[in-house]
């Protein structure tokens, strides 16, 4: 049998044809796609999803780079599909339309953590814990949560008084007497990043649910 | 063609040759790239029970760590060792040289210094984001170029090959060798070079992550496995009439199996469903390669044999579990888990490794020009392997499974879930470590046997880059 041609040829229109399933289509489909524009209670004219602020896709960039998406996802799925929305990770499913402004859309693939597509709200109206990012475990005992210390800066404390923004921390993870820690410019930039986590906009073809819409008003 | 009808006989030493130098400095990268991901994923494994263990050293978070493991074994391990072995099947089953075979190892060279330098850029710099992608665009077209020469020396061997008999490694091996090549630049173009926003990126991401997997991997384990069970057994190929099938039905439906990954995720749904109902379908080609693939047994006298036993059951097992759990009623509760995490290990250390292990042994030894030395240490390395294959695997299946389930229960809290699946964590660990002990059995014996091959030598060197005789004198 003279199978060379045959392969190449068949190996290759095989392929075109994935690739027009995956990378053309998608591409031409989802292009269609813009933001959604509404008005908002005080009649001003929003526009979902908005451009992150510079500190939080300075922050994107961080917690990228650090692999956080290993074990978190950024995606919420529908009620028929999983306990997400039992959860409280979030108030409905996400949609296409919530990645717009993402270059690569982090969604991941492991749950070894929590969801965090909705870890803004979770906050509320309290400030990110820097805390957490320092050491984990003084926030959340025995968490696996990966501490990403090198964000923050170890020193002395100046003319006895200790800054404002220095962690309160316990146990084995304080620092020695007279020094303390505090944040640098990239655990701030994640910290916007992960307060920045809200997918809690109506869209017409995610709408929140009545009940959560009804609580708010 | 370079050789006449009369010296035929002598051809086949000619054509080893001819890949000596390449194809062991191949298995040999592969063999250190193993060892590098290995060491790389026990440092992250320590880290998910202790996350204190040096986590000031930002080069060895965990996200890191696990990236560079992963990129080291598909990449450096799983790609390189399945070329060395293409290159040798395919000039062997064409009965040819292999061309350019200096140039071949200049090229791989140029391929690991990639990607070194890639995995040491992604541990410093931090990662693209985009798994499998994760070498930054600055560095990976070098390991694109390199891929692509490497394959076309291997298309070239084929293409010069004695007759226009051929066999199904052989249809794998070209199958491979011209999808991953455009797969690889495609994904690269359109992921890290000219990326658009939104979830265009993410559905482009799974076709190239199962493009890797399954049009890049799969073959080249595929083509191992056809080429020396019927040699090896020295039986033909059991029922080769549905070889042609089982070749097309995999290169058609393959490619098709991307997006099953986003199922409930922010992906248009048709995708999703498309992807399941391929994934499904491709029990065909699988069922269809098993039959062809009787011949290699769990309690043969030779390793080969068992190595490539081990391969096909946890090739039919991956393909059945990723069938079944591929359903939307099972992904509820699967998505996420460690489950998936064991399924691509089932797959990356149950199937393809064992595999290239076996053309290991197999191809080796003629290449040297002697046996392996050390006789008890291939029966170590086996049971090592399966065994560390065993456990890891089962303990993330298993784990991942009640994992799911507990996740499911969403009165169940979140810090309860994690807490009991550290166990199964630490089981992983184990696992992951026994494998990893094993392979030290075969880096030992392929030491042992460099030494025995350079020790007559008068001029080691010499000898090892000549590639037209043999440098076991007396053989
Ligand atoms: C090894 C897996 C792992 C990695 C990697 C990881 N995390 Fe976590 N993360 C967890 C686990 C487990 C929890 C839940 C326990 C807890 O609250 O700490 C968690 C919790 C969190 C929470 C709190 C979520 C909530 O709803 O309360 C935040 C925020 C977070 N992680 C951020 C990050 C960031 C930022 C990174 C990257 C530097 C990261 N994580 C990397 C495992 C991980």
């Amino acid at each position: 049998m003279k199978y060379g041609p045959i392969i190449y040829l068949g190996v290759l229109t095989a392929l075109v044809a994935t690739w027009f399933g995956f990378v053309a289509v998608p591409r031409r489909q989802l292009a269609a796609l813009g933001p959604d524009v509404s008005t908002n209670a005080a009649g001003v004219v929003v526009s979902y999803p908005a451009a992150r602020s510079g500190e939080a896709a300075q922050g994107r960039d961080i917690y990228l780079s650090l692999g956080c998406s290993a074990c978190h996802t950024l995606q919420v799925r529908p009620e028929s599909g999983g306990s997400d929305i039992a959860r409280g990770w979030g108030k409905r499913r996400t949609v296409a339309r919530d990645y717009l402004q993402d270059a690569a859309p982090l969604l991941g693939s492991s749950r070894l953590g929590p969801d965090l597509a909705n870890f803004g709200e979770r906050l509320g109206t309290n400030a990110f814990p820097l805390v957490r990012l320092f050491a984990p475990r003084q926030v959340s005992p025995g968490s696996i949560c990966t501490p990403v210390p090198f964000l923050f800066e170890t020193r002395p404390i100046r003319r006895g008084v200790p800054s404002a923004d220095a962690l309160v921390l316990k146990g084995a993870a304080a620092p020695e007497s007279g020094n303390e820690v505090i944040p640098g410019r990239r655990a701030r930039q994640l910290a916007a990043f992960l307060a920045s986590l809200s997918t809690s906009v109506d869209l017409p073809e995610a709408p929140l649910p009545v009940a959560a819409e009804t609580a708010l008003k | 063609m370079s050789g006449s009808q009369s010296n035929l006989s002598d051809r086949p030493d000619a054509v080893d040759a001819s890949c000596r130098l390449p194809v062991l400095y191949l298995l040999a990268g592969g063999l250190a790239w193993l060892f590098a991901g290995l060491g790389l994923a026990l440092v992250a494994a320590v880290k998910l029970k202790w996350p204190g263990f040096l986590s000031q050293c930002e080069v060895l978070t965990y996200g890191r760590l696990e990236a560079a493991s992963r990129t080291a074994l598909v990449f450096g391990f799983a790609s390189q060792m399945g070329l060395g072995l293409a290159f040798w099947i395919l000039a062997r089953t064409g009965n040819t040289r292999l061309p350019v075979s200096g140039i071949a190892f200049v090229i791989a060279t140029v391929w690991n210094a990639g990607l070194t330098v890639g995995i040491g850029y992604l541990l410093l710099q931090g990662s693209s984001g985009v798994t499998w992608l994760e070498i930054p665009r600055q560095i990976s077209p070098v390991i694109l170029a390199a891929t692509g020469l490497l394959s076309l020396v291997g298309i070239a061997a084929f293409a010069a090959r004695d007759g226009s008999r051929s066999e199904p490694a052989q249809w794998h091996l070209l199958g491979a060798l011209i999808a991953f090549p455009l797969l690889y630049l495609t994904a690269q173009l359109a992921l890290l070079f000219f990326p658009v926003r939104g979830i265009a990126q993410s559905v482009t991401h799974g076709w190239f992550s199962q493009g890797l997997f399954l049009l890049w991997l799969a073959p080249l384990a595929l083509a191992v496995l056809y080429h020396f069970i019927p040699v090896v057994s020295e039986r033909p190929t059991a029922s080769a009439r549905f070889a042609p099938l089982a070749f097309w039905t995999w290169w058609i439906l393959a490619g098709w199996t991307g997006a099953a990954e986003w199922i409930g995720g922010p992906v248009p749904a048709w995708w999703v469903t498309v992807s399941i109902a391929a994934g499904v379908l491709l029990l065909i080609p699988i069922v269809l390669t098993l039959l062809n693939l009787q011949g290699a047994c769990l309690f043969s006298r030779s390793v080969v044999l068992r190595f490539a036993a081990v391969s096909i059951i946890s090739f039919a097992l991956w393909g059945v579990l990723t069938a079944v759990t591929s359903l939307r009623c099972a992904q509820s509760v699967l998505h996420f888990t460690q489950f998936g995490v064991g399924l691509k290990e089932l797959f990356l250390f149950g199937f393809v490794a064992p595999a290239l292990f076996a053309g290991v042994y197999s191809v080796v030894p003629r290449l040297a020009g002697r046996e392996f030395p050390c006789r008890i240490s291939p029966q170590a390395h086996w049971i090592f392997t399966t065994g560390g294959i065993a456990v890891m695997t089962l303990a993330f299946l298993v784990g991942g499974w009640i994992q799911g389930w507990q996740l499911a229960s969403p009165e169940i809290p979140f810090g309860v879930v994690s807490a009991r699946l550290h166990p199964w964590l630490l089981v992983h660990a184990f696992g992951l470590a026994l494998f990893g002990f094993g392979q030290m059995a075969l880096a030992a014996n392929a030491a042992w046997l460099l030494f025995e091959c350079v020790k007559p030598l008068k001029d080691p060197v010499i000898a090892l880059f000549s590639t037209t005789a043999s440098p076991v004198v007396g053989k």
